[in-house]
């Protein structure tokens, strides 16, 4: 079945045909909804449907200019990179430290580790709300910022572990027999052989925070008000083209970071062939 | 050697620390705070200490001897405010309705009153104070911990004769329950049958295909969930561009409900969750080599028997991992079915928000996420026993 | 690397200090909560931006849906996130009985008998905008056989389509006028446990063709889109559409309406008190408030207002059918819904969802 053979019946080529057509409708499917939002930003009504009365760059302007939707994109900002920063540093921390242990524990504290991967957004950031209210920390940056930190942390030591996974030891082994101190070793060594890895771990972290909505839903005043966040007011209120404006701006980011991570990865797997 | 061993694990859990410490403190502990919150009983006896301690000597029949009202009436007329009575008014209404008004009116009745505390004064202000049934709640919440909300959230309530199931009208949250797993079971389903083929055709193309097509489904799998809902209301939407094209197809003559219903909320759900499918199930599918099947096709089994006493056999893991992590994705929705469904398309997450945030009852909120919690880790557990965890990494 | 790297790093964390630095030494900041939508943008205009600027203090503005408890939260954790709270009459009251909005002497800052026609200030607020609610289609979709009466309303048969209600417990009101309850017996029948069941008996014919709205925005815009033939919806909304959108939204007053007032509370506990209280004597006094009222398309509570407002404006109003309003005010309202707000609002929650 797998890979065309050659004896192939008829009813046989049938179904493998019809399994690329469905194939192809699904991927169609799958893409085409974010496709289909592009053009509407681009329209000149002030209704969200088909067919355009006429072009006009009138939302993007609104959205570019408009104080609301320019401070939502700055917070969106101030609150995603410092996350990116701690997230990937506390996370290539611990993956490092994952690595280097032999203790029976080290199972259970991954997992712990990665745990915000498996509860329910909506449970944490009800938990959250009701953590920080006491801590006096609803509606503050930094209130912000840890919350979506502990929401990435996973994903950084999920990829710098992958890449660790494939890390040859022998080539560490090498320079410190050659007479590099540990910290030289690290610098020249681990560092560049892992550095694919971590920045692809703190993309995932960026994203991660620049796309967060439930948390911010609870955790966040008005002052906090983020690009998700003003994005689901306008999907729930005003529905016009502004907010599809909102959501191409916010694809391009994810497209960008996903072009990025892709090179990345390309990027480590060849510096890892290499050895 | 030994002391070089102990170095570095002392390296290790040094990096591990800080990581170790922000989860614990910013992650761990705020769930678990919260989550006590679904049996905690603290606010109430803490309001009313005088009362609470008087009560357990009381029959639960007859009408509370003198000095109960006297702890009733001092214990309400030291509330700081009237916030403070509000509050306590509210958390005994969630034992029985009415009991809102009844402690407001006390409260302030109290405070306009002059003379000796006690029955005749409290009677005087409501009249309710007269019917055991306000004190028996009093009495059976005297507790620092209540089951009242975990029963609450089956549907479920301590009468006199024990725990009984409550009236119809108010009756919700096993419906819910069983409306989110159904929910969730259906969206897998949808995601397994559109998933399958997909993942199918990308594992037996050509490098060069095959990694467009990983692209094109990475590309919904980065773009937030958000803009994704946003493209299917703008799609489904009454005028929409699925109705207008079946219109014009002349397929229909008067636009579909596509959307603020079930089948909105399948179609976007599906649509957001379907890449968690098509990815494990693609790297399993790809592992699979051809040599099996084509020896069992050599021997001349028919492409059916084949495909379902060896292909699936190997791919099974795939299936298993693919599905499970969606249908635990699924169990937690909230935004999709809030801006897709109608309010009879609400999931449990719905309500763990509802409570939070419109009705601020913290009790229930807890509880129903303890559900989910629950449901979730008992299927994570079964998950990894049988695949293995680090199959599971999302994203 | 390492070089190359400083730099970038360097003029990034610059910049955001930068960032950060703009919000934590801005000056006196008033947060000010509104329902949202066009009554948003109307209140930027007419009041937020020419406020902001004369008195040299930032806005910050969100928007809610009337949600109480996002109130109660606030003052209970302590988390204040509002300083001004625009706020319906019921919930109002309920708020000012519990502690939530605090309770100011507004005579010492307007003079309350300028609002006294429109149901006057209260303990704690102060009126703003006088709204009509009633039953509106599209002009254009009926034109030769529009709805007349809640009845109607009701007629899924002849007039198919999904009909907009506002999801809150104030729609038991309309429930019960859609019953045949006259609308000065309408809080006498919700007072009674089989008045509440008539109320969700009459929802219950229709619940599959309701179509819940939660907010003023949304009310126009599922009537805009199609997705509901006919609404229960805000004049000034409706206005406001007609004129930006050249819709033809028209309403049938003759089916009775409601009338009632929003107000202007400042919240509990708030540190910025006086400076809540200067913008709603601002917001209230006759020109910021005719302003509103021109661009919003609501009926100015203050009297004095009344002069600079658009004629046209006055027009709009269902003056003519007042004795078919359903007048959302007096002892007997503010005391029913203190009592059965929230308790109404989870059945018809739970209703809703099962």
């Amino acid at each position: 079945m797998a890979g065309a053979p050659n004896q192939a019946s008829l009813v046989e080529r049938l179904v493998f045909r019809g399994t690329r057509i469905a194939a192809l409708v699904i991927l169609v499917v799958l893409v085409a909804p974010m496709i289909v939002i592009v053009p509407l930003s681009l329209t000149s009504g002030t209704l969200l449907i088909y067919p355009l009365p006429g072009l006009s760059g009138r939302w993007y302007e609104e959205f570019f200019t408009e104080r609301l939707w320019v401070q939502a994109t700055w917070n969106s900002v101030l609150i995603a990179v410092p996350t990116t920063v701690l997230a990937t540093t506390l996370g290539t921390f611990a993956a490092l430290g994952l690595n280097r242990l032999r203790s029976r524990l080290v199972p259970a504290v991954a997992v712990f580790l990665i745990t915000p991967l498996i509860v329910p957004v909506i449970i944490y950031a009800v938990s959250a709300f009701y953590f920080y209210s006491r801590l006096g920390i609803v509606g503050t940056y930094p209130g912000l910022i840890f919350g979506h930190t502990a929401l990435a942390i996973p994903f950084v030591v999920v990829t710098v572990n992958a890449t660790l996974k494939n890390f040859d030891a022998n080539l560490l082994r090498a320079a410190l027999v050659l007479g590099a101190t540990p910290r030289q070793a690290f610098a020249r060594v681990t560092l560049p052989l892992i550095l694919p890895g971590v920045l692809s771990g703190g993309l995932f972290a960026f994203i991660t925070s620049f796309d967060e909505l439930i948390l911010t839903l609870f955790v966040a005043s008005p002052e906090q008000r983020t690009l998700p966040r003003q994005l689901w007011s306008g999907v729930q209120e005003t529905i016009n083209p502004t907010i599809a404006a909102a959501a191409v701006v916010l694809m391009l980011v994810s497209v960008l970071v996903m072009l990025l991570a892709e090179w990345l990865r390309r990027q480590g797997r060849r510096i890892q062939g290499k050895q | 050697m030994e002391r070089a061993d102990r170095r570095r694990e002392l390296v290790g859990w040094l990096l591990v620390a800080p990581s170790l410490l922000f989860m614990a403190f910013f992650f761990a502990v705020p769930i678990g705070a919260f989550l006590l919150r679904s049996v905690d009983n603290t606010d109430l006896v803490g309001a009313m200490p005088r009362t609470m301690a008087e009560i357990g000597g009381w029959n639960g029949q007859d009408l509370p001897d003198e000095s109960l009202f006297m702890a009733l009436g001092e214990d309400f007329t030291a509330l700081p405010d009237i916030t403070a009575a509000a509050s306590l008014g509210r958390r005994l209404n969630h034992n029985l309705t009415g009991y809102r008004s009844l402690v407001m009116r006390t409260f302030t009745g109290l405070r306009r009153h002059e003379g000796p505390l006690g029955r005749e004064a409290l009677i005087a202000i409501d009249k309710r104070w007269s019917d055991p049934a306000h004190w028996r709640v009093i009495q059976q919440e005297r507790s620092w911990l209540t089951p009242l909300y975990l029963l609450a959230s089956l549907d479920l309530e301590r009468g006199p004769e024990g725990i009984r199931t409550i009236p119809p009208e108010r009756r919700l949250f096993v419906d819910l329950l069983v409306r989110t797993a159904w929910i969730s079971i259906a969206v897998t389903l949808l995601c397994l049958v559109l998933g399958f083929p997909l993942a199918y055709v990308m594992a037996s193309s050509g490098p060069r295909l095959s990694s467009w097509m990983l692209v094109l489904v990475l590309l919904p799998f980065w773009t937030s969930l958000l803009v994704r809902t946003t493209a299917w209301i703008v799609l489904l939407q009454r005028n929409g561009l699925v109705n207008q094209v079946l219109e014009r197809l002349g397929l229909i003559d008067a636009p579909l409900t596509l959307i603020y219903n079930r089948l909105g909320v399948y179609i976007a759900m599906t649509h957001v969750l379907l890449p968690f499918l098509v990815l494990p199930l693609y790297s399993v599918m790809k592992g699979v080599g051809g040599d099996l099947t084509r020896a069992a096709a050599g021997l001349g089994a028919p492409p059916s028997t084949v495909f379902r006493r060896v292909y699936l056999p190997q791919v099974m893991p795939g299936i298993i991992a693919g599905c499970s992590l969606v249908f635990v994705l699924a169990l937690g929705y909230y935004i999709t079915p809030a801006l897709v469904g109608g309010p009879r398309d609400q999931m449990i997450a719905h309500f763990i928000a509802y409570f939070t945030s419109t009705s601020v009852n913290w009790g229930m909120a807890a509880s129903l996420a303890g559900i989910l919690l629950l449901m979730v880790v008992v299927l994570y557990a079964a998950l990894a026993r049988l695949v293995g965890l680090d199959r599971l990494k999302a994203r | 690397m390492k070089n190359r790297m400083t730099p970038a790093l360097l003029s990034v964390i610059g910049v955001l200090a930068f960032g950060l630095a703009d919000r934590v030494y801005a000056g006196e900041t008033l947060r000010i909560v509104n329902n949202g939508g066009a009554v948003a943008e109307a209140s930027r205009e007419a009041w937020y931006e020419p406020f902001a600027a004369e008195r040299g203090v930032e806005i910050v503005e969100d928007n809610w849906s009337q949600e109480y408890a996002r109130l109660r939260t606030q003052v209970e954790t302590g988390n204040l996130q509002w300083d001004v709270v625009e706020i319906t009459l019921n919930h109002m009251s309920l708020a000012c009985n519990e502690g939530y909005i605090e309770q100011v002497d507004w005579s010492e800052h307007l003079d309350p008998a300028d609002f006294a026609d429109a149901g006057g200030v209260t303990d704690c607020a102060v009126p703003i905008m006088s709204v009509v609610g009633g039953l509106a289609y599209d002009g254009d979709v009926f034109s030769d056989n529009p709805p007349k009466s809640w009845a109607d309303f009701w007629d899924v048969e002849t007039w198919p389509g999904k009909r907009g209600l506002l999801f809150r417990a104030s729609t038991l009101e309309i429930a019960l006028m859609a019953d045949g309850v006259p609308p000065d017996q309408i809080i006498a029948t919700l007072s009674t446990p089989e008045g509440i069941d008539r109320a969700f008996a009459k929802l219950e014919e229709i619940r599959d063709h309701i179509h819940w709205w939660r907010s003023g925005a949304e009310s126009v815009q599922i009537l805009a889109t199609g997705e509901v033939a006919m609404a229960y919806v805000w004049n000034g909304r409706v206005a406001t559409m007609n004129k930006t959108e050249n819709r033809n939204f028209r309403y049938a007053f003759e089916a009775g309406f409601v009338l009632g007032n929003q107000y202007l509370a400042v919240m509990a506990g708030t540190s910025e008190r006086e400076l809540a209280i200067d913008f709603i004597t601002y917001a209230s006094s006759a020109e910021p408030l005719a302003r509103f009222s021109n661009r919003m398309r609501y009926g100015p509570p203050n009297k004095q207002a009344l002069e600079f407002v658009d004629p046209e404006l006055l027009k709009t109003l269902p003056s003519e059918y007042m004795d078919k309003a359903y007048i959302q005010g007096g002892e007997a309202y503010i005391q029913f819904w203190i009592d059965n707000l929230e308790s109404l609002t989870q059945r018809l929650a739970t209703w809703a969802a099962q």
